[in-house]
């Protein structure tokens, strides 16, 4: 008896581990059932072992062992043994000497005489049932019904392993897939932009390059008219009279001005696209004024206007480093605007001061002002006060705009004062005494 | 009398240089890009080259590159007149080509003819 007992203790130990051993391998629900239901026909003797999951109000079949199950093999919820154990979840033994158990009709044809129903409880909940089954008239004990608990509980933990894994497993691969998606869409958006900015630069280069060929080709026959324009005034074709000199003349202005507009508008472009280079250099700000000054000296002379410079000491001895030709050029606007809107008789002038930090140059002059709501509009492209000044005066309306885009490229800014028309106007800029890095860059 | 050629790829602008320059008492010829500007000045002696730079096939840089390179040619004093900024094609290249002086165009007569005759020593 001893030995039995002992036995059979060996062989319920041998049974555990090698369903903990085995149940650990398996890689789906499939393979861990077929483990189980193998080693309890095994140990319990049994003929038949069924593995079924409750389902709205059902105990529906997964697994069997002994038995076919394909049709229709469920127990519908009611005061069956099967049930009653889920119910209870606690495991519950039948016997039936005629083989006469409440088993769904493919086993019951089988005539079966003994069962032992064991609730399976998953995530917290008796959720499944491990039917048990002897087709022999030899009932299950209670020590079977303590043993099926401890295997259940194997079989439950493996089952939770295996679906914690698949969801893990499916959660991940979701988030892989759409990380995945993410990540064409984002290689797709780069591959676009790229597209776009190579499409843009393309598109600027060939704007450059139109901006440069129409420039130099709108200049190459204005070559020729200027040329015969002034052969016909040098009188190489003959004497001209006063009106047919006058009209060459007026040729000639007009070629002088569409020089102009094609030079400025040629600056402008090169400005925008970052094309023109700048050489900061040390200059005496006294000396770039002289050397301007001396250009509107005659102009002002010629038109009986009073010519007047104001550079106080501490200028004439002050460097800064500018694009001196630049500065000149920005000075060269202002004095051309004041000395085209001044009549005859007025007068001009160019000074300079140090005040915090910036060197300020002004260009005052008595001409005919400028309207005080046109004021913050002067520095912009094309932008005319009054449409019957440009006939009167000429110009091509981007001189402003030029000193503007100059005089920030060295990290500076202009202004425009007029206390009306009628009374005169000054133009300044201010250029840091220390070229700020934003600045120097061209 | 000192001969100059103008070379150039615009028939209208040859042929105004060409009455400016007669009319300054110079004894002008004119020739229609490299091609005819190189073998021009290997026929005769001229005193100045006046040189256009946006010309095709071949543009005036790379047409006085070749001329540079010939012996027989290679002196010749040399002006550059175009539409393209002087810093377009560069202080560097201007020095290495011995290009005298550069005229922007559209030119002014007056300007030009004093250019002309500082370079000629007059």
């Amino acid at each position: 008896m001893a030995e039995d007992a002992y036995q059979k203790a060996y062989g319920e130990i041998a049974l555990f581990y090698r369903i903990s051993a085995n149940a650990i391998k398996a890689e789906n629900e499939e393979q861990l059932l077929d483990i189980f239901l193998h080693e309890l026909a095994m140990f319990f003797d049994a003929e038949i072992v069924v593995y079924a999951e409750r389902k709205d109000g059902e105990i529906v079949p997964c697994r069997a062992l002994g038995v076919q199950t394909s049709e229709p093999c469920v127990i519908k919820e009611g005061e069956t043994s099967c049930w009653k154990a889920l119910k209870e979840n606690s495991p519950v033994i039948e016997f039936s000497k005629e083989g006469n158990l409440d088993l769904p009709q493919p086993i019951k044809r089988l005539k079966p005489r003994a069962v032992l129903h064991a609730p399976v409880t998953i995530f917290g909940a008796p959720k499944a049932v491990l039917c048990i089954i002897r087709l022999r008239p030899e009932r299950f004990e209670e020590s079977d019904a303590k043993n099926i608990k401890v295997i259940v509980n194997q079989l439950a933990l493996n089952i939770e392993r295996l679906r914690l894994k698949e969801r893990t497993e499916r959660i991940v691969e979701e988030r892989t897939a759409k990380l995945r998606e993410t990540e064409e869409a984002l290689m797709n958006m780069i591959a676009d932009l790229n597209k776009a900015y190579r499409e843009l630069r393309t598109l600027d280069a060939a704007k450059d390059e139109f901006i440069n060929i129409t420039t130099h080709e709108l200049k190459t026959p204005l070559t020729p008219i200027k040329i015969q324009a002034q052969l016909w005034l040098d009188g190489a074709y003959g004497e001209l009279n006063e009106k047919q000199k006058e009209s060459f003349r007026m040729i000639l202005r007009n070629v002088t001005r569409l020089t102009l507009l094609i030079d400025d508008i040629m600056t402008i472009a090169k400005l925008d696209a970052g094309k023109i280079i700048f050489h900061f250099e040390k200059h005496l700000i006294g000396k770039l004024m002289e050397e301007v000054a001396e250009d509107f000296r005659d102009v002002c002379r010629v038109r009986r206007m009073s010519f007047s410079m104001n550079i106080p000491d501490e200028l004439r001895k002050l460097e800064v480093e500018v694009d001196g030709e630049r500065i000149k050029q920005v000075m060269s606007i202002y004095l051309d605007n004041a000395v085209k809107f001044t009549p005859e008789g007025g007068s001009i002038a160019l000074s300079g001061e140090v005040k915090d930090g910036f060197v300020e140059i002004t260009v005052a002059d008595s001409g005919i002002g400028i309207p005080e709501e046109a004021i913050p509009k002067l520095f912009t492209r094309f932008y005319q006060v009054d449409k019957t000044i440009t006939r009167k005066y000429g110009g091509t309306g981007l001189g402003l705009a030029i000193a503007k885009a100059l005089i920030e490229k060295h990290g500076g800014r202009v202004w425009a004062k007029s206390a009306g028309l009628g009374k005169g106007s000054t133009f300044g800029f201010a250029i840091p005494l220390k070229k700020s890095k934003e600045g120097g860059e061209a | 009398m000192k001969r100059i050629l103008a070379v150039c790829d615009d028939r209208d602008m040859l042929e105004s240089l060409s009455v400016f320059l007669k009319t300054r008492g110079y004894d002008a010829d004119i020739a229609f890009g490299r091609d005819e500007a190189i073998r021009k000045l290997k026929e005769k002696h001229y005193d100045l080259l006046i040189l256009d730079y946006l010309m095709r096939p071949v543009n005036g840089v790379d047409t006085l590159m070749d001329i540079r390179k010939d012996p027989k040619i290679s002196s010749i004093k040399t002006i550059m007149a175009t539409a393209v900024p002087r810093d377009e094609i560069g202080e560097e290249t201007l020095k290495k080509l011995k290009v005298l002086e550069y005229v922007q165009k559209p030119v002014d007569l007056h300007e030009f003819e004093k250019v002309i005759r500082k370079v000629l020593g007059e």
